[in-house]
């Protein structure tokens, strides 16, 4: 137990390091790069260098860098992001807005490609060898191969009449009742979810597939067939189990990248969520919102790190250090 | 503010969506549907705003004293005016028992904390709208319907700088102004938002979605619709993908590439009309430029501007849709400010060449040429994305006369700071492809390469006395013609002293559903200037 709780602190420890240094990194790297907010935002016919200064003064910008990054760890711990530079509203409002819009949709996508995709895996790797395994096979290595926002255009083209074109939902619902406007979310949010969901499907089935191989060719599923148990039985309760472990990790890591990964997607579906939020932070030196985006999506990644090491501590008690 | 315009100036269109088939607005009224691409809202703050969609919103959420019918002012908030003899003072005649949205009074009184407050934090602030009162000293209300407005001097541009200032509820904005007057910046203005004008801005979602309500208390006419529902799309295959599948009525600049195939289809109708927005190829004009210093030579700058098939290059760069131009003040703002005697010259690549070699500046062993001992051989910036054909066919051009270009790309934040150098010094750059989209007065657009803009707008870091002696003038000249003819005067130094190229100017193309009808078109991708864009579109079929 102590060990177990050892071990529970060392990585909540390496997570937090991970963060802290992120935010250093994210805080820098912005400001490195020519151009500031002010550069643009104060170039109005009217502008003086003063009036650049005073709004150089009032964002903060003319300060040493030092001095900003301890002013921003400073506000951080006190959970404020600070307020955005294009349009003056908290970066928090601003974040949990596109973060509420992203989450749905990128987690619809994710489950209906784990389902998939431990699906065929376990099909491809139960008939291995034959026709259904190397069908499943390339079908999954082709969608795995494909660019997301191909993919998002193609279904576009496709299946543009059937589903709604862009958006999040139909503004021009009158009044629509809880029910309505689930449906009307759910809608809007199938071909994006699809192109989430076709993505991570194939290297979901790809391992998942490996993962089966490596457990059916065990000693104790060959002792299962011995006595008699079904096939069935033996894939849930003995291969598969056991060939979670790997499967639980990649579910973990992917859903970390994919929120932040779903940028061209979201641009290819006019999905007011994360990823365009942060393509117009950047085009605008918005320096809190970027900040905030990355340390959001850093947070993300580090946590989804975290439980998947969590989820290994619970699944497999030969892990000790 | 106009260069933030000419950045994002580029596709747009709005939508809504019935794709449910669920119950839609419209019940016995008519809501217009409009998509819009790339076109972000950065703020709804008059203050803050600088980008062309939230300008045309405030266009019809706002009351205006004066507004565009075509490219002239024409009345609005203010039924009539008059001009002192002495040119300095102007008293404006409001509607009288006008209402904002909220059924508070709209009275003169608005409109004198308004400018009262523009010009007491135009330093700071509100330094946003400020440009839009210079020579502007007061304002003052007799009555609620009368509103009298000091100059400094007689103002030629007094109305058309009136036709772009929004008046303000006092009582909403009134807190935010008080101490420093920062809390003008950071003043949200949420929807819904108090209105004055034709709508009323009833909500708004981030990267989403705009819902203009036709605004009951609105002074003028009311418009045909009951609402205009703009969305926002983030990619112009969808927009048109959405408008053929009816979840839009009107597309708002599709890209060029797909208008042959709309054109085709029965149940749209396609729009084209020359924009307001003109690129050029610019030239470093900073007389102290350490280096490079023979594209000072106004007669290197025609050599290349002929060696340029200009024709070419915008049917290139525009998918054929935009038209060549010569010089800044593009044909599409009417008003004959062209100055149609201005041409640059015609293309002659054979007689560039020659050019450069009278000047003495032969080919290398590698075919460029050498001047002063280097070879011609430059960078020109451009921001990465948006203006990689339109280089690709001017180095083409350039490199059959010897001169070789090389790419210099950066985003659009860091280009202008790129091309004006470290300390806005102008000693960096020698070339860059930049565009610049002209009001309906001209004040604006030949005011960017004036000595005051240096380090601020003038991206060529060209500053001519004479040239800004003349731009004062004519902003004073109250005669029409005289004031053309020094407009004119300007065009033609710019064209000998060529600080600026004048490429073309794009087209905007617009699409909407054959049932409706009444869209007023104009040379901006929305209308910032009028309420005509929606005012008189109804569903006819």
């Amino acid at each position: 137990m102590n060990r177990g709780l050892d071990l529970v602190l060392r990585r909540t420890a390496v997570a937090l390091i991970t963060i802290f240094c992120a935010i250093s990194l994210n805080f820098l790297l912005f400001r490195v790069v020519p151009g500031d907010a002010v550069s643009n935002l104060a170039r109005v016919p009217n502008s003086t260098v003063a009036q650049q200064q005073a709004l150089r003064h009032e964002f903060g910008l003319d300060r040493s860098i030092g001095v900003q990054y301890v002013a921003y760890l400073r506000e951080l711990v006190h959970g404020n992001l600070g307020r955005s530079f294009a349009n003056g509203q908290p970066v928090s409002k601003n974040l949990g807005e596109a973060l509420g819009n992203t989450l749905p949709m990128v987690l619809l996508g994710t489950v209906v490609a784990i389902l998939a995709g431990i699906a065929t895996g376990v099909l491809g790797a139960v008939r291995r060898g034959t026709r259904t395994d190397r069908a499943l096979t390339v079908s999954s290595l082709t969608v795995y191969a494909l660019p997301a926002q191909w993919v998002g255009l193609l279904l576009l083209f496709l299946l543009g009449g059937v589903f709604p074109s862009g958006g999040r939902v139909d503004e021009f619902l009158i009044e629509p009742s809880p029910w309505q406007h689930t449906v009307d979310v759910l809608w809007h949010m199938t071909l994006p979810s699809l192109v989430v969901g076709l993505t991570l499907f194939g290297q979901y089935a790809l391992l998942t597939r490996t993962a089966m191989l490596e457990t059916l060719a065990e000693d104790y599923v060959l002792t299962a067939r011995a006595k008699g148990l079904s096939t069935l039985r033996i894939v849930r309760h003995h291969a598969l189990r056991n060939a979670m472990l790997p499967i639980s990790t990649l579910i973990a890591l992917s859903l970390g990248s994919v929120v932040g990964g779903v940028v061209l997607i979201e641009t290819v579906f006019s999905w007011p969520g994360i990823g365009r939020a942060i393509y117009s932070a950047v085009t605008s030196r918005d320096y809190p919102m970027l900040q905030g985006a990355f340390l959001v999506l850093t947070v993300v990644v580090v946590v989804c790190n975290y439980v998947s090491d969590l989820i290994y501590l619970r699944l497999d008690p030969r892990i000790t250090v | 503010m106009l260069r933030k315009m000419l950045i994002v100036a580029a596709v747009a269109t709005v939508a809504g969506t019935t794709a449910c088939g669920a119950s839609s607005t419209g019940s016995g009224g008519q809501t217009l549907r409009v998509g819009i691409t790339d076109s972000p809202i950065d703020s709804l703050n008059p203050f803050v705003a600088q980008y062309v969609l939230p300008l045309s919103v405030m266009r019809n959420v706002y009351p205006y004293l004066v507004g565009y019918k075509g490219e002239q002012v024409g009345p609005d908030f203010a039924s009539s005016w008059e001009t002192s003899k002495d040119g300095t003072t102007m008293t404006f005649h409001l509607h009288p028992g006008a209402k904002w949205s909220d059924g508070q009074p709209l009275t003169s009184a608005d409109a004198v904390w308004t400018i009262q407050t523009t010009l007491k934090f135009a330093k700071s602030s509100t330094a946003g709208l400020a440009f839009l009162l210079n020579g502007v000293t007061s304002a003052s209300a007799p009555d609620d319907h009368t509103l009298v407005i000091k100059l400094a001097a007689p103002l030629s541009t007094a109305i058309a700088q009136f036709a772009m200032l929004p008046i303000l509820p006092q009582h909403v904005y009134a807190s935010a102004a008080a101490g420093d007057g920062s809390g003008l910046r950071r003043f949200a203005n949420s929807a819904p938002v108090v209105s004055g004008g034709p709508f009323a801005l009833s909500e708004y979602r981030k990267d989403e979605f705009l819902l203009l309500k036709r605004n009951a208390n609105y002074y003028g006419q009311r418009p045909k619709v009951d609402a205009v529902g703009i969305r926002l799309y983030s990619s112009g295959d969808a927009m048109v993908s959405a408008l053929r599948n009816n979840e839009i009525d009107q597309a708002k600049v599709v890209p060029a590439t797909v208008v042959d195939k709309l054109k085709g289809d029965g149940k749209l109708r396609v729009s084209k009309v020359p924009s307001a927005d003109v690129f050029v190829l610019g030239f470093n004009s900073n007389s102290a430029k350490p280096e490079h210093r023979e594209l000072l030579d106004p007669r290197v700058r025609k050599a290349i501007a002929s060696a340029i098939n200009r024709p070419q290059l915008t049917a290139t760069a525009t998918v054929g849709t935009g038209t060549v131009i010569d010089t800044l003040l593009p044909p599409s703002i009417g008003g004959g400010w062209t100055a149609t005697g201005v041409k640059l010259p015609a293309f002659d690549a054979d007689g560039a060449g020659r050019q450069l070699d009278a000047l003495g500046f032969k080919r290398g062993a590698d075919g460029v040429r050498i001047a002063n001992g280097h070879p011609m051989s430059y960078k020109v910036r451009f921001v990465a994305g948006e203006r990689e054909r339109q280089f690709e066919s001017i180095r083409n051009d350039l490199g059959r006369i010897g001169v070789k270009l090389e790419a210099a790309p950066s985003d659009a934040s860091s280009f202008v700071s790129a091309v004006h150098g470290p300390n806005d010094k102008y000693l960096d750059t020698d070339l860059f492809l930049n565009n610049w989209m002209s009001l309906y007065d001209p004040t604006l657009q030949l005011s960017v390469l004036s000595c005051g803009q240096l380090a601020n707008l003038n991206d060529a870091g060209y500053c001519n006395k004479t040239y800004d002696g003349l731009l004062q003038r004519q902003a004073t000249e109250l005669d029409p013609a005289k004031r053309k003819a020094i407009v004119d005067q300007m065009q033609q130094i710019l064209n000998d002293d060529l600080p600026w190229i004048p490429l073309y100017a794009r087209a905007i193309l617009d699409a909407h559903a054959s049932e409706w009808d009444g869209f007023v078109t104009s040379p901006y991708t929305t209308d910032f200037l009028s309420t005509n864009a929606f005012a008189g579109v109804q569903r006819s079929g």
